[in-house]
């Protein structure tokens, strides 16, 4: 359909067969032969060959678009006839404008649903986009929000270790001092009263009074007491010292530190959580002194170390955790294994979730592998858990140069 | 564009002029009054299409003419659009290939928005059918100059004061100000295309010419 304000020819607004039927009823109306013609002369319908002298103008809108011939009709009748005709071409002009601009209309009303469409279409993806991306920034920050929780958490149970073994070296280390300085000075006293056995035998009676006392035994036994108990005041001043280097009370900033000496450290004191009769091996190859934060390192040793000594604690005087250390020139590797029961291989997966353990309620926090992997990948370092149910578990730290 | 026909020799060439603006403010009786009072040596019936409680459904056509010195028909196709918010298809429609146009305005102080929306759509469908509101003709008309609490002259004059169209003002129930708005557009309309078309060297039309033949009204054009 071409656009409905287009000018319409004569033949647009009569088909040739209704032309055709036109002519036929004018012929036998007016008693003439009858033609149509358009502006140019060709004959639409009707007779061939009429004298155009007698042709009438068509006229639609101002201008004639075609001519009617009747030369044999009574010149009123073919006036009225041409009329008549005229009115049937501008009903048949409205018909076909408004067919016409009702087609025109619907496109153009079916173009702007369109391209409404298409807009929502387009609001509608920005949408989806948008909320895909808030959903993707919700999960970014609730990631950052656990991770720093969890930071907080272990620093503030830092600060807390630290400031308890502070305390504790503080008021521990000064009578410990005194206590083994004193004993010390017992035995050198000891010494001075063992050189009195041979004045006092050689006295009348002495000899006598010394067996009765029993002074020889005494004085053994007096002195073994001592260096026992010598012993035990170097113990307890060693595990202040162990607990302070672990708190890291004294180097709380970042610093080269030999990793087996931290290591050394965390052994010390996981050692004593041990099993009676179970051993804990070290096997510290050469490592590298490494610029690191060595409060944090040493808890996650002692994390795992801790982890290691209980899954033996079943086994009594069989337990043994092995605790090696290699620099093989590119990284320092930590492997401590354990011949414990091994981790459940569903469990295995969530080791480092936080939150998450298989221990009884108030026992495990379910974060100390957590915080011993954030300690190593703030260290560029990584942890990884190999287990074997029934043979035991091996973790692996490693360190990059 | 105007469209020119060659055939029947000298040829004719057709203008589209096209009365825009808001739900009955007097788009039809401006054409009713152009076909009462215009005297043009053309002059066709008023074809009006279909209307419901008064209002335009499709559009109204006048047709007018006369003959350039050189034989030339000169023929305008004068047509109103519906109003009404919702045919705009219809009122895009009609005013696709448009060679002018006049945009009626009611004046009533509580048409103010839509006259305001109207232009608006005016300006947006001019926009989509491919013509251009800087060069095309435009008279702006308001109607309604009867009625009471309408918009003073002096409002809404200094409304469209920096808008680069002519405004009339009009009743066209009486026919005040019907003929100088149409005469304004054709004078427009033919500075607009006398060249394109030769109508002042090719056709001996000059544009008091064109305006007054058209108007057939010598009284109407100043």
């Amino acid at each position: 359909m071409s656009d409905f304000d287009q000018e319409l020819s004569l033949g647009a607004l009569l088909p040739a067969k209704e032309a055709g039927q036109l002519c036929g009823s004018l012929a036998m109306l007016l008693h003439s032969p009858v033609a149509l013609e358009d502006l140019r002369g060709e004959v639409l319908a009707g007779d061939r060959g009429l004298p155009v002298e007698s042709r009438i103008e068509l006229v639609l809108e101002l201008e004639p678009i075609g001519y009617l011939l009747a030369p044999q009709a009574d010149p009123v009748a073919r006036g009225a006839a041409a009329n008549l005709i005229r009115q049937m071409l501008i009903a048949r002009a409205r018909y076909l404008m408004a067919a016409g601009l009702h087609i025109a209309s619907t496109q153009a009303d079916y173009e702007e649903l369109q391209r409404q469409n298409s807009a929502l279409r387009e609001s509608e993806a920005k949408y989806k986009e948008l909320a895909a991306e808030l959903e993707a920034r919700v999960a970014e920050q609730v990631k950052v929000i656990d991770e720093r929780q969890r930071q907080l958490y272990q620093a503030e149970r830092l600060a807390s270790v630290g400031q308890l073994a502070a305390g504790v070296a503080h008021e521990i280390n000064n009578p410990i001092g005194f206590v083994r300085s004193n004993l010390s000075t017992a035995q050198n006293y000891l010494g001075k009263l063992a050189g009195l056995a041979a004045p006092v035998t050689a006295l009348a009676g002495g000899a006598a009074v010394w067996k009765a006392a029993d002074m020889d035994f005494t004085l053994d036994d007096f002195a073994d007491l001592l260096r026992d108990s010598i012993g035990g005041v170097d113990r307890v001043a060693r595990i202040v010292s162990d607990l302070k280097g672990f708190s890291s009370v004294d180097r709380p900033q970042e610093g080269f530190v030999d990793i087996n000496e931290l290591l050394t450290g965390a052994c010390n004191i996981a050692e004593k959580t041990l099993a009676p009769g179970a051993a804990l091996i070290r096997d510290l190859g050469p490592a590298k002194s490494f610029l690191c934060l060595p409060g944090q390192l040493s808890q996650a040793f002692l994390a795992v170390l801790g982890n290691a000594v209980q899954a033996t604690a079943d086994k009594g005087p069989l337990g043994e955790v092995r605790v090696s250390s290699r620099f093989d020139g590119r990284q320092t590797l930590i492997r401590i294994r354990d011949n414990g029961g091994g981790i459940d291989p569903v469990a295995l997966p969530r080791v480092f979730d936080p939150f998450f353990t298989t221990r009884p309620v108030g026992q495990g926090t379910g974060l100390g592998l957590t915080v011993a992997r954030d300690i190593l990948r703030a260290h560029n370092g990584e942890i990884v858990v190999d287990s074997t149910p029934g043979e035991g578990t091996t973790v692996t730290l490693s360190l990059p140069d | 564009m105007p469209e020119f026909d060659p055939l029947p020799a000298p040829g004719k060439l057709t203008f589209k002029l096209v009365y825009y603006g808001p739900a009955q403010s007097g788009k039809t009786t401006n054409l009713m009054r152009l076909h009462d009072e215009l005297a043009p040596a053309l002059k066709g019936d008023l074809m009006t299409m279909e209307t419901q409680n008064d209002r335009t459904l499709y559009f109204d056509l006048l047709p007018l003419g006369f003959r350039a010195p050189s034989g030339l028909l000169i023929k305008f196709r004068v047509f109103t659009v519906p109003g009404q918010v919702q045919h705009d298809g219809t009122r895009k429609a009609v005013l696709s290939r448009a060679d002018g146009i006049v945009f009626v305005a009611d004046s009533q102080r509580n048409q103010t928005v839509n006259n305001g929306e109207s232009f608006q759509n005016l300006t947006d469908n001019v926009a989509r059918v491919g013509l251009d509101l800087a060069t095309i003709p435009l008279a702006v008309q308001f109607n309604k100059r009867d009625l009471g609490d309408v918009l003073s002259e002096d409002e809404i004059k200094a409304r469209w004061k920096q808008a680069p169209w002519p405004v009339f003002f009009a009743t066209a129930t009486r026919g005040d100000g019907v003929a100088e708005t149409f005469a304004d557009l054709l004078r427009q309309t033919y500075r607009r295309y006398e060249d394109e078309y030769h109508l002042a060297d090719g056709h001996g039309l000059s544009e008091r010419d064109f305006v007054s033949q058209a108007i057939g009204l010598p009284e109407a054009v100043s």
